[in-house]
């Protein structure tokens, strides 16, 4: 039979059950030599779960039943030992996560090097070398030195490298990719994408990509599966699915942000000022040796106007959101900083209390901002009680309900536990805690970069709404230009510690000037498919 | 997408919790109620009976009736003529070189054995009496120790010391090393530094340390006990607070709370002692029957509770010294220290989860 | 990791300094002196006693006297055995109790690896159980229990083995005191060990090296190496414990060592000896957390280079 005919990998009815919990629901797809499948969905749909099942990495309290066929091979009825051949070999794997695939005590080239000698029979020597030359293929500077590099010594699109450079050591038929670049900045994901398409071409392997962006599979993958809670529920070649998707989830998908602010305000008097600020930490030396300084923020001046948004762009590491609190007064910064014409620099944490009322901050994790101790009525009115210590307790759970409601959440949740609410949810208790204190200034520190797609646009949508009625004024720090584009009136984009170009949204967007701007909107741009 | 666990979380469904609660909850009762119900006072000598064994079943027995009445005889310089024994009454017959006196007969009243005798007959002119003494029927659970006090309610109270001890030390300790621990991991920096520097000095130097030095300095005093077990044990606890204020410290809500503009005590109070909460508690599971097993410790090595009262680790050095012949001195103590502290342990590990969960 | 090992022999330095100041003071500040509990001595000759020992000088020129034989590494004179130095007691003491300790301490962590490690790797679910159940006796059961428990059922049954005495350190003397040191450490070890190693193993680099097919002994062997640094952290701290324990030990088993001179060096204030026994065992502890923080660096590369995660 034509090799090239007989398809690679046949799914047939997968499904995955924790005890009465139906986690992967009957997933079937064909994968030919040589073909780059995309499964798209979001956290949760069963995507992670439907390889590692079809590899039987799962739990002991999985139970997989279905059909998983590898050339001639039905893989869920081979012993370990058979299995275990394969794996590594043939089928490879890659992790989102690269700090946690690669093992902290042991340095990379031995375990790049384990692989060889344990899978492809190599000796010590030779698998070395060979281990050098693996690292130089995934595009590793000075290989021969990063050998002897532990994991924690390189960053984390070296590792990712790293772990590539593991799972092609033996040449696979089957390349897995399990949301590779999700854990990576936009321009080191690019990257990486690049590197895969490259080996694919080089190696003549076959790729399954797992993905919730697909936007960003569009351009690498083939064919493309959308999985929505442990179904498929739409495939085909990726071009079609992107041009004319049927189903409505992905259509939601593909939906992509708006392309500019719908109001534009004129100019107003300025809130904010702040002049050469500037943010260092100094890493403890350990002893013997001399500290080392860190310039978090370098020598930045910005000014808000009331009722617009401020857009600060960057990528992590970036110093933005350390920015954000330093324009708070939260971390020591050297500079000048002035709230509605007052100057704050020489204020003391008690001189500053009463202003606080005024500047607020909502964080980026969800699940990081809220206390798990405390319930969201109490969580919402923390700041009554520092501000109006007066009010009586059942005054203060009025308050309380009356904050939930104003962000579209049912009052009846503020005797429950930040646990037991989604992430959408506690963002919006999030912005309950800041907006009852009726601030002025906001500043959201990338406030749905931790949430998926379908929630994100319904806060985003919050946020806009809150500030028309109250007239607030905002500092938005995203790393996604697309959904900057859409929030802000002015950009700020920020690299190391600086900020190297600002301006008003649109001409930002349309006519950048500094060439790291241009490569974070093509990035961008990629993602949307444009 | 992770969900962080809840404060603290206690499921008594399982098996294993259940027991031990029961257990604990056992043993607290008995050794609080048990000492005023059990009929003997736990200073109470009774010298007829000493090491004796344990038994459900009422002394004296025959043997021990016997050697009671010869002793008394001697000492009253009779001798016993005829001895009948029937339904928990001895009928004797006394007889003497003199007349017999009457007082002379409350040597059975003032011993364990026997109540007060009553004159049935008398002959002779008082060289022979016929007496009725009803016998004093006692049980010792457990049996007695070497100086005939019951086993039973000196366990109990022993219990009380022990279980106190261990619950207003481990308090102590909680209290000091949650306040030292939070403050030196909020404050951070150079102050933290010190602050842990002291901890690991006053590490270094093993508890039995603290005890014999302290033992010198102020002799052997029931509150000593809690100084040491105090200054030794809020050490750990003072680690394991300031390493979760440390990260708790990082945590976004702390960074929210300072936004509101909350100050750093309010923050500690509200934010950062209830998210540790399920650690100290872990912790704190731990701690007490560690606190118990020092106590006996000292108590052991003589420099704890002194005479009369008595802990389950006095008990227990007494039951070591007597192993021989009179295994049950130790059974017994060593049985009631065993069971509170495994009971505490295990609820530790369910609290805990798998161990070291709490200071990941 | 030079740089590592001598910043933490420095920070140790001043550490045994403020724990031989802390003693020598706090001891000081006892009532009484060492020769009160003997037979009422003539106040001349007690004064002649004093002024010989130089316990008649101002304290701090004691402190310094003292601080300076110790560099000489001369511990003192006993006060309540006058006819030798603490030195030539210490000389006969401590090699007991060392012996004893560190074959316990050996005991301990090669007989708890290796249970907690089965435990791990049992593929049943009683296996674990067990070890947590043996591992809760184990710690509960104290050293005065165990001790007359053991004596009475190995000592007293079997005739082989004696129920007390040190014998020159003859190996059936020794067999008794050591198991009952070991026995709890024994018990925590393997507790550690198994929580570690089944942690270990649920972590994801393990998980990628089952996605490689790699086979199960090299899964386990990096398991191991990542589960070991909890129970390397715990020896620091269990030579404390087999420490106190020996006290307990050497006085039910009858065996000359250091634990004896304490107790009664303390209760009988005699300074010098205590004194000494207090730096042998401080210094002792210290060297000891100094080696486990060594190993531990040696574990983990990321302690050696992260001061900061300290």
């Amino acid at each position: 039979m034509d090799a090239a005919a007989q398809p690679l990998l046949r799914v047939r009815d997968l499904r995955v059950n924790y005890g009465p919990a139906s986690v992967v629901k009957g997933v079937s797809f064909t994968l030919r030599h040589g073909e780059t499948a995309a499964i798209v969905g979001e956290s949760g749909s069963g995507k992670t779960q439907t390889v590692l099942a079809a590899l039987k990495l799962l739990p002991r309290q999985a139970v997989t039943t279905g059909s998983v066929i590898f050339e001639d091979t039905e893989l869920l009825a081979l012993s370990r030992r058979r299995l275990d051949a394969l794996l590594g070999r043939r089928i490879a794997m890659i992790f989102q996560e690269p700090m946690s695939a690669l093992d902290p005590l042991f340095t990379v080239g031995a375990q790049i090097a384990a692989i060889l000698r344990l899978k492809s029979g190599f000796s010590r020597r030779a698998a070395t070398s060979r281990a050098k030359e693996l690292l130089d293929l995934a595009g590793i500077a000075e290989p021969g030195r990063r050998i002897h590099a532990y994991p924690h010594e390189l960053s984390g699109g070296q590792r990712q490298r790293v772990a590539i450079a593991m799972a092609i050591a033996c040449n696979p038929d089957l390349l897995i990719a399990d949301e590779p670049t999700t854990a990576l900045d936009v321009t080191v994901a690019a990257r990486i994408l690049e590197l895969l398409a490259k080996l694919k071409q080089s190696f003549g392997m076959a790729m399954i990509f797992i993905s919730h962006d697909l936007g960003l599979v569009r351009r690498i993958a083939d064919s493309v599966h959308v999985m929505r809670e442990g179904e498929i529920v739409e495939a085909g070649s990726a071009a079609e699915v992107a041009a004319n998707p049927r189903h409505d989830y992905t259509r939601m998908l593909l939906a992509a942000m708006p392309r500019a602010r719908a109001h534009i305000r004129t100019d107003t008097s300025v809130l904010l000022r702040a002049q050469n600020i500037g943010v260092r930490f100094s890493l403890r030396g350990k002893f013997l040796s001399a500290a080392r300084e860190i310039k978090a923020v370098d020598n930045v001046s910005l000014w808000l106007s009331q009722g617009r948004t401020l857009g600060i762009v960057g990528e992590s590491g970036s110093g933005k959101s350390t920015l954000a609190r330093a324009l708070l007064k939260l971390v020591p910064a050297s500079g000048m900083i002035s709230f509605d014409g007052r100057d704050l620099t020489r204020l003391d944490r008690s001189a500053m209390r009463p202003l606080r009322r005024s500047m607020q901050l909502v964080f980026q994790d969800p699940y990081g901002s809220l206390s798990p101790a405390m319930r969201v009525g109490d969580i919402v009115t923390e700041g009554l009680r520092v501000h109006e210590p007066a009010i009586s307790r059942k005054e203060r759970h009025a308050r309380a309900a009356l904050a939930l409601e104003e962000v579209f959440l049912d009052p009846g949740l503020r005797h429950r536990f930040p646990q037991e609410l989604s992430g959408g949810q506690r963002q919006r208790v999030a912005i309950a805690r800041a907006m009852i204190l009726k601030p002025r200034l906001v500043v959201l520190d990338e406030p749905t970069s931790a949430l998926d797609r379908a929630v994100q646009t319904g806060i985003l949508a919050l946020l806009e709404q809150l500030q028309e009625a109250h007239g607030l004024t905002y500092v938005f720090i995203s790393h996604d230009l697309a959904v900057i584009r859409a929030m802000t009136d002015e950009i700020a984009v920020m690299k190391d510690g600086r900020i190297i170009e600002q301006g008003v949204a649109q001409e930002i967007v349309e006519r950048p000037r500094e060439p790291y701007t241009s490569a974070l909107i093509a990035a961008a741009l990629q993602t949307e498919g444009k | 997408m992770s969900e962080r666990a809840p404060a603290v979380h206690l499921s008594p469904r399982n098996l294993p919790t259940r027991a031990s609660l029961a257990i604990l909850g056992l043993i607290g009762l008995l050794c609080l109620i048990g000492p005023l119900v059990s009929g003997h006072p736990y200073h109470q000598v009774y010298r007829d009976y000493v090491l004796v064994r344990p038994s459900p079943f009422a002394h004296p027995d025959a043997r021990e009736t016997h050697a009671a009445l010869e002793g008394i005889a001697r000492r009253m310089r009779v001798g016993v003529e005829s001895f009948r024994a029937e339904s928990g009454i001895l009928h004797l017959t006394l007889s003497a070189d003199r007349p017999i006196d009457s007082r002379a007969l409350r040597a059975f009243e003032r011993s364990d054995v026997f109540g007060p005798a009553r004159i049935v007959e008398t002959n002779g002119e008082g060289r022979r009496l016929s007496i009725d003494v009803p016998l004093k029927r006692t049980v010792f659970l457990f049996g007695t120790d070497a100086n005939g006090r019951d086993l039973f309610t000196r366990t109990l109270i022993a219990g009380r010391i022990s279980l106190a001890v261990g619950l207003l030390a481990s308090f102590v300790a909680l209290t000091i090393g949650v306040a030292y621990g939070a403050v030196a991991g909020y404050a951070g920096g150079r102050i933290d530094a010190l602050m842990m520097r002291i901890v690991e000095i006053v590490y270094a130097l093993p508890f039995i340390f603290f005890v014999i030095v302290l033992v010198m300095v102020f002799g052997r005093h029931f509150v000593l006990i809690f100084v040491t077990i105090g200054a030794v044990e809020w050490l750990d606890m003072a680690r394991i607070v300031r390493g979760q204020t440390l990260s708790i410290k990082q945590r976004d809500f702390v960074a929210a709370a300072e936004a509101l503009g909350a100050s750093a005590p309010a923050i500690l109070w509200r934010h950062v002692i209830p998210n540790a909460s399920g650690p100290i508690a872990a912790y704190l599971a731990v701690l007490v029957p560690r606190v118990i097993l020092l106590e006996s410790f000292v108590s052991f090595l003589g420099l704890g509770v002194q005479e009369p009262l008595t802990s389950w680790g006095v008990l227990v050095a007494d039951g070591a010294r007597n192993i021989q012949g009179s295994v049950h001195l130790l059974i017994f103590p060593a049985l009631f220290l065993g069971a509170t502290l495994g009971a505490l342990q295990s609820l530790g590990n369910a609290w805990q989860g798998s161990p070291g969960a709490g200071s990941r | 990791m030079l740089r590592f090992f001598l910043s933490r022999v420095l920070t140790a330095v001043p550490a045994l300094f403020i724990i031989i100041a802390l003693a020598f003071f706090l001891m000081r500040l006892a009532p009484g002196g060492p020769f009160d509990s003997e037979r009422a001595l003539d106040p001349e000759i007690a004064k002649n006693l004093r002024r010989i020992y130089k316990l008649d000088r101002p304290l701090l020129e004691q402190f310094w006297l003292y601080l300076q034989s110790l560099a000489h590494g001369d511990l003192g004179p006993s006060l309540h055995w006058r006819d030798f130095s603490v030195n030539e007691l210490f000389a006969k003491a401590l090699p007991v109790s060392a012996t004893l300790g560190a074959k316990a301490m050996l005991i301990a962590i090669l007989a708890g690896t290796a249970l907690g490690a089965a435990g791990a790797m049992s593929k049943s679910a009683i296996g674990p159980r067990l070890v947590d159940g043996a591992a809760i006796f184990g710690i509960v059961l104290p050293v005065f229990v165990v001790a007359p428990l053991l004596q009475l059922a190995f000592g007293l049954s079997l005739p082989a083995l004696p129920v007390g005495g040190w014998n020159g350190g003859a190996w059936q003397n020794q067999v008794l005191p050591v198991i009952t040191l070991a026995l709890p450490q024994i018990a925590i070890v393997a507790r550690l060990m198994q929580a570690a190693l089944r942690d270990a193993l649920a972590m994801p680099h393990i998980r990628t090296l089952r996605a490689f097919g790699m086979p199960g002994h090299h899964i386990y062997i990096h398991a191991l190496r990542a589960a070991f640094a909890p129970v390397v952290s715990y020896l620091g701290l269990a030579a404390a414990n087999v420490l106190t324990g020996s006290v307990v030990v050497e006085t039910i088993f009858g065996i000359p060592g250091m634990g004896r001179y304490f107790v009664d060096g303390a209760l009988g204030r005699d300074y010098t000896l205590v004194m000494g026994t207090v730096i042998v065992v401080a210094a002792a502890v210290l060297l000891f957390n100094l080696i486990v923080d060594l190993i531990l660096a040696w574990l983990d590369p990321r302690v050696r280079y992260d001061a900061r995660r300290r």
